[in-house]
């Protein structure tokens, strides 16, 4: 990574990213603990690359991809699009920025406004930017196309459509800006299997047209595997892991990732009847207080008193394959 | 309860079973149309299917969990029983004592208001089959059965005070308070992670097998099939389309349904990173059925015949049916090349 890094600098570069959220209580809503949501996240997409974003409920992920685009401030490090600070932007450039970023929720029936016909919802972010409306509305044709639904359709409410028609028009709303990175925040989650498989060549086919980046943030290891080049595991605001797709899937480095992996059934019986299972005891414990030292220690099958007492850093354990455990297996 | 004389009868048969959801100046909505099948005790038993292909409301309707305006019709006997034709006193004597569900969502299935030992305790003395102490003292060791750490402490506490995975397994817990015949299980581990996925199914799979329970299993996740179930059935538009053994049906599918489901799946084991091929179109709205085979307007393999009437589903090979009229010029069905580890 380090010398292509010279010649094209990564087209999103997060650095150490701290996102607390404060915790209130009593009559003078004193603040009397934090959520470490994000505690000190840092990973970089480069152009045209897809990077996948794992993790189970509370592991943060969402919130990084909140936190990104300023949807949430973040309490502490940088976000850098094309090396400019996004942290620092004041609120007129940001607004410039976001039309680089861009972002599709996980809910088709809750992002989309149930009172705007489609037409509007899609070129919405354009006339905020300034096209004029009739221009906005044939673009916003355009993209309706580009995923997949009639132009006609844009006269239609949100109502009127299937969950994954409707996660098609969250799609082309984030298209319309022309951004080069896209936040995906478990877009296809909650879709049934044969349209999730649409939407994910969906995904795929216009990568390619428009040269887009993803964050693809998931908590689905077949669909991550399936779209991602490299792959980010987070666990309790903290990333586990990071590495190049088949590397990570085939040899996983930290006990998390390799418990997660060997978690998630194969569609296939003859495989299962003989596959060992690392069953993880015990829940994620609350990110309002996580354990000190290794935050994955209690769960563990592998910790010492070496993992309570020092956190592990994030290293290098093979070219591009970085595992944040004292006894990683690689 | 003994069981006698009844040798070679199933635990439960569903006999031409159909739901109807009357409306006003509307359609009645057809959600499960002629379903039958059998399950016998210690079998698992999964029923497959996307949102509105019936899978749920077969299993409300066999329990009466349905709102009034179901029209149910067909039979459902447990042991000769037809639980459809009880009164509703005489039912409650079935429900949560030889059959029990396991429902999708552990945050809204026990009342807040209630320690979660006083509910797993009712489920017991409301058939008089203990008092209070003694059902409070059982709840404990259900607790413990399941997995839940401290279960002295828990057994007093509320929902609230349990993370999912736990209320999950105080669920089970419930279910198996009486050892019941048959445990129905909704999508019981869809809202957990993966992680907590896998405690709660190798919990269930334990106890399904210690009390000889016979299991239906009602998901859309087929690894979570793979891994446990003894037979496979689809659901499509309301109606069985594929019915086989675990191990035939991922190895053979027969119907272009299944197949299509498989090959719209992403493997986290990498046997698949070509492009996924999805089924085009969306499932039909149980509204507006399509008058030949539900799938017709989906199918690769549509003909003529396909529009104009629904097959019957057929045994096509030894104990593998299917409902398809081109099952037998349905071209073989070309496996996944399967990773070698992992």
């Amino acid at each position: 990574m380090s010398e292509a890094a010279q010649v094209t600098p990564p087209l999103l570069e997060v650095d150490n990213l701290v996102t607390h959220f404060p915790i209130r209580s009593g009559l003078l809503k004193r603040t009397t603990g934090w959520v470490k949501a994000v505690d000190g996240v840092s990973l970089s997409v480069q152009p045209n690359e897809t990077v996948g974003i794992v993790g189970e409920s509370g592991c943060g992920k969402t919130t990084l991809g909140r936190t990104i685009l300023r949807l949430i401030e973040p309490t502490a490090g940088s976000i850098k699009v094309r090396g400019e600070d996004v942290v620092a932007a004041s609120s007129g450039r940001l607004r410039e920025l976001r039309k680089e970023m861009q972002m599709v929720f996980q809910d088709p029936y809750a992002s989309l406004n149930p009172r705007m016909p489609v037409h509007d919802i899609v070129s919405e972010p354009l006339r905020i930017h300034g096209t004029s409306k009739n221009e906005a509305r044939d673009r916003a044709g355009e993209y309706l196309e580009a995923v997949g639904l009639l132009p006609e359709h844009g006269n239609r409410y949100p109502h009127e459509f299937s969950g994954g028609q409707r996660q098609r028009v969250g799609i082309a709303r984030a298209l319309t800006l022309e951004p080069d990175l896209i936040i995906l925040d478990e877009p296809v989650s909650a879709l049934d299997v044969s349209i999730q498989a649409q939407v994910i060549n969906l995904l795929e086919d216009l990568q390619q047209r428009f040269k887009l980046s993803y964050l693809f943030i998931a908590h689905d290891l077949s669909v991550v595997r399936h779209i991602s080049d490299r792959v980010v595991v987070m666990y309790l605001g903290k990333v586990a892991e990071v590495a190049d797709r088949d590397e990570l899937y085939a040899s996983p480095g930290h006990p998390y990732t390799q418990a997660l992996l060997s978690a998630v059934p194969v569609p296939d019986p003859e495989i299962e009847a003989t596959r060992e299972r690392i069953v993880l005891h015990g829940d994620i414990p609350s990110p309002a207080d996580p354990p000190s030292g290794c935050c994955f220690r209690t769960r563990c099958p592998i910790a010492t008193e070496l993992c309570a007492n020092e956190t592990p850093a994030l290293k290098e354990v093979e070219p591009d394959h970085w595992v944040a455990c004292h006894f990683s297996s690689i | 309860m003994n069981v006698s004389g009844s040798t070679n009868q199933p635990l439960l048969e569903v006999d031409n079973m159909s739901v109807g959801f009357r409306a006003k100046k509307k359609p009645t909505a057809q959600a499960v149309r002629g379903v039958s099948y059998s399950i016998e005790r210690g079998e698992t038993l999964a029923i497959v299917g996307e949102s509105g292909s019936g899978k749920s409301v077969s299993a409300m309707a066999m329990l009466g969990l349905l709102p009034s305006s179901a029209e149910i019709t067909g039979q459902v006997r447990l042991e000769g029983v037809d639980l459809l034709a009880l009164t509703p006193k005489e039912l409650r004597t079935y429900r949560g004592r030889r059959i029990a569900m396991i429902f999708q969502d552990p945050m809204t299935a026990f009342h807040p208001a209630f320690t979660i030992g006083n509910q797993i305790a009712e489920t017991i003395t409301v058939h008089g089959l203990a008092n209070k102490k003694q059902a409070l003292s059982r709840a404990a060791e259900l607790l413990e059965l399941v997995g839940v750490p401290e279960p002295g402490v828990r057994v007093n506490q509320y929902p609230h005070e349990y993370s999912g995975g736990m209320r999950q397994r105080a669920m089970v817990a419930m279910a198996i308070a009486n050892k019941p015949d048959l445990l129905i299980a909704d999508e019981p581990t869809t809202a957990l992670d993966v992680t907590i996925q896998a405690q709660v199914m190798e919990v269930l799979a334990n106890i399904q097998k210690e009390v000889n329970a016979a299991l239906i299993l009602i998901t859309h996740d087929l690894g979570v099939v793979a891994s446990v179930a003894d037979r496979v059935q689809v659901m499509y538009g309301g109606r069985i389309v594929e019915r086989a053994d675990v191990r035939p049906l991922f190895r053979a599918p027969r119907n272009p349904y299944t197949r299509g489901l498989l090959t719209s799946l992403p493997r986290v084991d990498g046997a698949r990173d070509n492009r996924l091929i999805p089924i085009p179109g969306s499932p039909p709205s149980i509204l507006a059925m399509p008058p030949g085979c539900a799938f017709a307007p989906r199918c690769s393999y549509r003909t003529e015949v396909c529009d104009a009437s629904a097959a019957d589903l057929q045994m096509v090979v030894d104990g593998h049916e299917s409902r398809c009229h081109h099952n037998a010029d349905l071209p073989e069905w070309t496996p996944l090349q399967t990773g070698s580890e992992s």
